[in-house]
């Protein structure tokens, strides 16, 4: 027998067809009640609330604010730029993509700001994109680097860009926008700053301060700090804070390191309250007289008493605190929350006295933030 | 006596009283008064003295006789007709389990009613095969060829198989083919995406006596395959070319079958495997690479009594990870597996079976994120209980288990299931159970970031299902013709998890650590039906099944988190796979389709990632001289061409294609095909 053949009969037995208790269509018309119930019950189960609508996104941000940098989800691609007008405090979302039709790139690290153009650390996408300030357009990228973490200028021409899996400091060529060079270091290399006519590196890795010279970009000298030292900050007074945060065992604690431009090798140090946190952050205020560490709370140490000791600033309370700046402008603390590292963060703005100003939702991890 | 049911069957159960003839008959393995027809019963009423417990051949272990409300077998024609493929491939066409993969020879873990990987229970013939240091088992390290059977059940059932089965369990057994005399088999296929697969098998098989077989494959893909770059304007379409890997694997078995109504079995499996990691579509740096090595080793001994079946297994895993890239991270990590478990079976009186069963296992991992080795130890006590009257329409059976661990406390999970047949073919079932999950060594050990202090995750699921099944009143009524529609079904469930483990950071998040905070409670409706056809000269059959889940989670982990009550990330609501097969004569065409609901991938429902369709066409032929059988295939795969992702950034393939032959002898009693 033929396939259509086949199929004929197949239609000749469908209208000889006979109601019987054994068919299966028959079973389904008998029970279509039942099927009718099932198939409601399936609809309720499968019933899911739509995905929320994002902010809307206007195009261009303003010329009073700070930039929050959104890392994203590791390996998810999502990183983003908002913007917060201080001024009006009206919240913009997605800077770059919205100015470049193109997704930033996989956690955004750090930015800073160079002649009118951002620079954008963009970590696990290995890459810094150059964009206009204003209007977040794409200037270049700077391509090449393992895992960039922050970014430095030292001379109209010159950046250094520390690397968490680099073992080298890079040396990149502003004008051109590309690497031409590295400093070999031992490392993990976290925050760079400029201190005693020297750039000062942090050797996460290795633990230990080293010293630049951007005139010749030779590694001149290194000094041991301890565990971790992660963030960098100079004070009103020109000394150097470097944050320790540790080691992963707990047979390091963290701490704060001040060191004094007059003699480099003079340390003071000063044990952190939570010893058993992990601290992240910290920032002064722009007059001084501030100092505000992040661990599982925010602490705040008094520079101007004689023996300055932690007090606590503001309580967690069930929140997962993740980034920290105080405002240079206005003293104000920025503070976000990551909640669970897989949603939309927010950020929280307080007075310089720990009262809480406004909160604003973000996009997702919100870790760094440059003050413009 | 001693009989070796049909190969469709996962593991070979337990029947008594009426039901050997059905067993003869080559369908269920196990049949429960309440499924049985009239005509049964009636048979089935006229026993009133306990009979000798009549076929017990069990390559998973006799806790298998305590079926799940909601079980879906695998048999080894779905195994062998993707002859190079991995049990990731199998399982996202032919079942409704969730396949998380992160692309071709990448990894793969499977989720069951919204569950995590670690939810997911992985075993092979009757073993975990889940990693203690993470908890999880990687599909696609498994090649579908090696198995005899497999199967997935739908729900948590701890207390037959214990920590981690919360979402479910997948079994892999490497049983015997349903043949006598020697049989052997050789395979080659190759693809667009550059691939050269090798394998053969070999054995002789008798019913009494020794039995042995060897099965070894060999794969080198170098996975080249086409996607698109959806991070890049204009979505360009790229070439995959650093997802390569080789395989190679040996899976043999030797089982004796003595008069004295005992068998012991041994199967041993190696395996190592070689493959570059791609990164993903934001990541710059590539280089990534993992080796894997597993030895695993199964004995058992098996002895049939009057009214009684005593069983002795044991189990030694060697396993290891090393993982390299091209920034200088290296992480090598091995463990290794000594399990003996003794389990009686006991037919007391007609209609009441007793089980009883004690396992040991012991556990040791070394890791270079580990301050040093670690070793837990499980005692496990197991008590279960049937009662089926063969004059009543229902079922019963209990189980209980209490675990002992080395510094940890599990909790005592009983459960219950009830089946009662409320129609000849329609039967009723419920079922209620705890479950528990001993927190992973990673978990526990991990430095940075681990945390001795967890406890167990703990919680309830509740199952309630009909089935309708036309085919047992096939299999009992020789003459009539077969009717289309062999069953449907639809299964609701309700699951609560608390004490989840989730890693969470701390002090700025530079640290993350797991705690015990999550509380998730899932619930849905699975649905399914399976049929065949005589159309002329074509043979239909299809199958249909579709599952609905919501996993929410209901604890917020700070003021300011908008995840509660929102479904869990990378669960889908919405999931279905339909599978149709003509044949003709020696050829034979398939399709499978399957449909994955959106799914979100931050825990606000702030970024998701849109629901995929994917298609897959199939041709096949076969051909035989005498014993000499020869087989051929084409497959398309993604016939559709569609863009999907089922882990965000990274891309499945586009439209691509396979081919394959095989050549050998068959055994005496059936086709090679089902070897």
């Amino acid at each position: 027998m033929s396939a259509s053949d086949s199929a004929w009969a197949w239609l000749e037995k469908i209208n000889r067809f006979k109601p019987n208790k054994h068919n299966p269509i028959c079973f389904i018309m008998k029970h279509l009640k039942y099927l009718l119930i099932i198939s409601l019950a399936m609809l309720w189960a499968g019933c899911e609330k739509d995905q929320e609508t994002p902010d809307p996104i206007p195009t261009e941000p303003r010329e009073q604010g700070v930039f929050i940098l959104n890392e994203g989800n590791f390996m998810a691609g999502n990183a983003s730029l908002s913007y917060l007008d201080t001024q009006s405090g009206q919240m913009l979302h997605e800077l770059f993509l919205q100015a470049n039709n193109e997704a930033l790139g996989d956690v955004l690290q750090s930015m800073i700001v160079h002649q009118e153009r951002a620079y954008l650390v963009v970590n696990n996408s290995g890459k810094i994109e150059v964009v206009d300030m204003e209007s977040m357009e794409r200037k270049g990228t700077i391509n090449g680097f393992v895992s960039p973490r922050y970014m430095l200028v030292v001379n109209e021409q010159k950046a250094y860009v520390t690397d968490l899996f680099g073992n080298s400091v890079s040396v990149v060529d502003l004008v051109g926008n590309a690497i031409t060079g590295g400093i070999a270091v031992s490392g993990w290399t976290e925050e760079l700053a400029v201190f005693a006519g020297q750039v000062v590196v942090a050797g996460a890795g290795s633990g230990h301060l080293y010293f630049l010279d951007p005139q010749t970009d030779a590694l001149t000298d290194s000094l041991y700090l301890g565990a971790s030292p992660t963030r960098l900050r100079i004070d009103a007074e020109g000394h150097l804070w470097v944050l320790c945060s540790g080691s992963w065992d707990g047979s390091e604690k963290p701490m704060l390191v001040r060191i004094r431009p007059q003699n480099t090798g003079l340390m003071e140090t000063f044990p952190l309250p939570e010893e058993n946190s992990y601290y992240s952050r910290f920032d002064i205020s722009a007059n001084g007289r501030k100092l505000l560490v992040l661990g599982q709370d925010v602490w705040m140490m008094d520079l101007g008493k004689n023996n300055p000791t932690f007090e606590l600033w503001i309580e967690s309370g069930g929140m997962t605190f993740y980034g920290l700046s105080v405002s240079p402008f206005n003293d104000h603390l920025y503070l976000t929350d990551a909640v669970d590292f897989v949603q939309r963060g927010t950020l929280m703005v307080y007075s310089e006295t720990g009262q809480l100003l406004n909160s604003h939702l973000v996009m997702v991890n919100p870790s760094g933030f440059y003050h413009h | 006596m001693w009989k070796h049911l049909h190969p469709r069957m996962l593991c070979l159960l337990l029947a008594w009283n009426g039901c050997a003839n059905a067993a003869q008959a080559g369908g269920s393995g196990i049949r429960h008064p309440a499924e049985d027809p009239p005509r049964q019963q009636e048979k089935m009423d006229e026993a009133d003295q306990p009979r000798p417990l009549p076929v017990v051949t069990v390559y998973g272990g006799l806790r298998h006789v305590f079926r799940p409300v909601h079980q879906q077998q695998i048999d080894q024609q779905a195994l062998q007709a993707r002859p190079f493929g991995t049990m990731d491939q199998v399982l996202q066409s032919r079942t409704a389990a969730h396949i998380r993969s992160y692309g071709p020879g990448v990894l793969a873990t499977a989720s069951l009613r919204g569950g995590a990987a670690s939810h997911t229970h992985m075993l092979w013939n009757g073993f975990t095969l889940n990693s203690p240091m993470n908890g999880s088992m990687d599909l696609s390290l498994l090649p579908s060829s090696l198995f005899h059977s497999a199967s997935v059940q739908y729900g948590g059932g701890n207390a037959l198989w214990g920590n981690g089965t919360q979402g479910g369990a997948i079994f892999l057994d490497s049983g015997f083919p349903d043949t006598r005399g020697f049989f052997s088999r050789l395979q080659a296929g190759t693809g667009s995406m550059g691939e050269w697969n090798r394998a053969a098998a070999a054995g002789y098989l008798n019913e009494e006596g020794l039995s042995a077989m060897v099965r070894v494959m060999r794969s080198d893909n170098p996975n080249r395959y086409r996607y698109v770059n959806s991070t890049l304007p204009g979505r360009p379409h790229e070439i995959q070319e650093m997802a390569s890997q080789s395989m190679q694997g040996l899976m043999t078995g030797a089982r004796w079958s003595g008069r004295r109504m005992q068998t012991t079995q041994i199967h041993f499996w190696w395996q190592e495997n070689d493959r570059h990691i791609p990164p993903s579509l934001v990541q710059s740096h590539t280089g990534a690479h993992q080796a894997d090595h597993a030895a695993r080793l199964t004995a058992s001994w098996q002895q049939n009594r009057h009214r009684s079946v005593i069983q002795w297994r044991g189990a030694w895993f060697s396993e290891g990870i090393h993982y390299t890239d091209s920034m200088g991270l290296s992480s090598q990590s091995q463990w290794q597996t000594l399990a003996q478990q003794a389990d009686i079976l006991w037919q007391p009186r007609s209609g009441w079976l007793l089980m009883s069963g004690v396992q040991l296992r012991l556990l040791n991992a070394r890791a270079d994120e580990y301050s040093q080795d670690r070793q837990r130890n499980e005692l496990t006590g197991l008590l279960s209980l049937q009662w089926a009257p063969p004059e009543k329409a229902f079922e019963i059976n209990m189980s209980a288990r209490q675990d002992y661990t080395s510094g940890h406390s599990i909790p005592f999970t009983p459960s219950v299931r009830i089946s009662y047949r409320i129609r000849p073919l329609v039967n009723l079932h419920l079922g209620s159970g705890k479950n528990a999950r001993l927190p992973s060594l990673n978990d526990l050990y991990w430095q940075p970031g681990g945390n001795p202090d967890l406890l167990p995750e703990k919680g309830w699921s509740h199952d309630v299902g009909v089935e309708w099944n036309q085919g047992r009143m096939k299999e009992n009524d020789e003459g009539r013709r077969a009717l289309g529609m062999e069953s449907i079904g639809l299964t609701a469930f309700y699951s609560r998890i608390t004490q989840r483990i989730i890693w969470l950071p701390k002090g700025g998040g530079m640290l993350w650590s797991p705690e015990n905070l999550q509380q998730v409670h899932s619930h849905g409706l699975e649905a399914w039906a399976k049929g065949h056809r005589q159309a002329g000269p074509l043979q239909i059959n299809y199958g249909i099944r579709y599952h609905a889940t919501r996993s929410i989670n209901l604890i917020a982990s700070g003021p300011n988190d908008r995840s509660v009550g929102k479904q869990l990330i990378y669960v889908p609501t919405h999931r279905a796979v339909v599978q149709l097969s003509v044949s003709f004569r020696t050829m034979a065409l398939h399709y499978h389709h399957g449909y994955t609901g959106r799914v979100f991938t931050t825990s606000d429902h702030s970024h998701s990632l849109p629901a995929w369709h994917t298609g897959e066409l199939g041709v096949s032929w076969q051909g035989s001289l005498g014993r000499l059988r020869a087989e051929g295939h084409l497959r398309i795969t993604n016939l559709l061409n569609k863009d999907y992702q089922v882990m965000a950034n990274r891309p499945m393939p586009l439209r691509h294609v396979s081919l394959g032959l095989s050549l050998g002898v068959a055994g005496k009693d059936q086709s090679l095909q089902t070897k």
